[in-house]
């Protein structure tokens, strides 16, 4: 008894230690951040384009150019991926072959993103001549982000009770109208937010935008699909690799930009998801 | 009932055997049933009866390892027969399920949704709610929150409101699995009364494991028992005198 009172108090601390342990270091790296960078936050840092002086050096072009990737990225991943997945859990049926192509996508789920990167490199901008273009960039991040949209739809369908889709098609639905009328606005929440997360991934890397060879200094905002970009991932690698001082603000300015744009696409999941939710049966 | 006897039966399952993977859970089912007639299937769980009556509608099709052998003929349509487009079969014998299960959306809507895909006007849908709620003995209650959330409704009526829904797209026949079983006495006794006002326009096929409420609502019963038909018969006769020793022993609770 005594020893069992002992161990309901240690599994206690130990998971808060590790809470503690987690948060504290995220606390200690945006405080770093915030030391090294928030003097270099300004509007001008917002509005200027990089620049050899690191006092008027700004984030502009990685600015449009990560909006420009992900825009495009959103076009082509979400309505591929949502479809993808909506194909695999409602109209395929059981067999070999759904096990086979759920096996994969979660296998390159886990494929490190520098492979999509070569991908990307031999086939949409060698192959397809794209070329460093926000395209080629798009596409690349569409195929990295995929699978873990496909995974999100997928396991959103699971989530919504067999008995919602007996009571459609009980009263004489079509598969379609099943999966379209009721299934899918009951899943749509989650589908959000999977779809958000995976955007906020594709945010953040720079590995397969490198190795496609986007550029670390431009010094103008793309104006169409075919303009080579830089992004805010690679404008931080570039000025954190740099030798002064100087840069090194800039480069942790531009996290904060980075950290903003994500905590803001995070917020704008939890609210669909509230408001969805909150939704549901009501209209 | 010996004047409906004689009339043509609305449904005849025929050598009617399902399986799931390679077991077997019904085994050459005949049945009939008539119009304007309730049916209750009864039978300790397991027994398969739940599944056989789930093979009306072809509602099984969404088991991935059932398979059904043997005929089911509604209103003299074998509705296994290739040609048969099931979604059309499932208009004609519409399905009460054993928990609630309304859509997540109004009260009108539930209602009106199907009807309102097989393409009938505004107009023509607001008559149909209402009738069908005040067929399933709802419109009442309801009246004045057609608009609001069915899931803000209780137990019993979101069973009605499934009934009305049923009713909505007009078929011939109501499949019911348990549909008291989440409920509560009252609400229970509400739904009972509903399906005796309900036998006029339509036949009804319950299953239930309450024999108490086989005995007071239904014209005849049928007792499954490890997947094949034991007896079947009027009510009464039924439960007054049986035929089959199991029978006796089901029904004065000896096991089950």
């Amino acid at each position: 008894m005594m020893f069992e009172k002992i161990r309901e108090r240690l599994s206690y601390f130990v998971g808060l230690l590790a809470v503690v342990a987690s948060l504290g270091l995220l606390f200690i790296l945006i405080y770093d951040i915030i030391r090294q960078g928030g003097g270099a936050l300004s509007w001008d840092f917002i509005t200027n384009f990089p620049s050899r002086f690191p006092a008027q050096a700004g984030v502009r072009s990685a600015l449009f150019g990560t909006a420009w990737v992900m825009i495009m990225t959103a076009f082509i991943s979400i309505p591929l991926g949502v479809f993808t997945g909506i194909y695999l859990e409602e109209f395929l049926s059981r067999g070999v072959f759904k096990k086979f192509i759920e096996v994969n996508i979660s296998n390159l789920a886990g494929v490190p993103s520098i492979v999509y990167g070569m991908l990307g490199l031999a086939v949409f901008v060698r192959a397809m001549a794209l070329g460093r273009s926000v395209l080629s960039g798009a596409l690349t991040m569409s195929l990295l982000i995929l699978p873990v949209i496909v995974i999100a739809t997928v396991e959103a369908l699971k989530s919504v009770p067999t008995t919602l889709r007996w009571a459609a098609f009980g009263v004489g639905a079509s598969r379609r109208q099943v999966v379209f009328s009721h299934v899918l606005p009951q899943a749509f929440p989650g589908i959000c937010t999977g779809v958000i997360l995976a955007l906020s991934r594709a945010i953040g890397e720079s590995a397969p935008l490198i190795l496609i060879g986007a550029l670390s200094y431009v010094a103008f905002v793309p104006e169409n699909p075919m303009d080579s970009f830089t992004v805010l991932a690679i404008q931080t690698f570039n000025w954190a690799s740099r030798p002064q001082e100087a840069f090194h603000e800039r480069a942790a300015a531009a996290i904060i930009v980075l950290l903003i744009l994500t905590l803001a696409m995070n917020g704008l999941a939890i609210y669909l998801r509230a408001r969805f939710a909150g939704r549901k049966g009501a209209r | 009932m010996n004047d409906m006897q004689s009339a043509q039966p609305i449904i005849i399952t025929d050598q009617v055997s399902i399986f799931y993977g390679e077991k077997r859970a019904i085994e050459n089912a005949n049945l009939k049933f008539y119009q304007n007639e309730i049916a209750a299937l009864i039978g300790p769980s397991g027994c398969g009866k739940s599944t056989f009556l789930r093979s009306i509608n072809r509602m099984n099709d969404f088991i991935a390892t059932a398979r059904t052998e043997g005929k089911v003929i509604v209103e003299e349509e074998d509705i296994y027969a290739a040609s048969i487009d099931p979604v059309l079969v499932r208009r004609k014998v519409g399905m009460v399920f054993q928990k609630p299960n309304p859509f997540p959306k109004s009260i009108y809507d539930n209602v009106a949704w199907a009807p309102r895909k097989t393409g009938l006007p505004k107009s023509e849908l607001n008559e149909i709610v209402e009738n069908s709620l005040k067929k399933a003995a709802l419109w009442e209650e309801v009246r004045d929150r057609l608009h609001q959330s069915a899931l803000g409704l209780s137990g019993g009526q979101q069973q009605r409101l499934c009934i009305a829904r049923a009713i909505a797209m007009q078929p011939k026949v109501l499949l019911m699995d348990e549909p008291c079983s989440a409920l509560d006495p009252i609400a229970t006794g509400r739904i009972e009364d509903l399906m005796r006002e309900l036998q006029k326009d339509y036949t009804i096929v319950i299953v239930t494991h309450n024999m108490q409420q086989a005995a007071r609502v239904s014209d005849k019963t049928v007792f499954f028992l490890n997947g094949k038909i034991i007896e079947t018969g009027e009510t009464r006769e039924f439960f007054t005198r049986p035929k089959q020793v199991e029978t006796e022993n089901y029904i004065t609770g000896k096991f089950g």
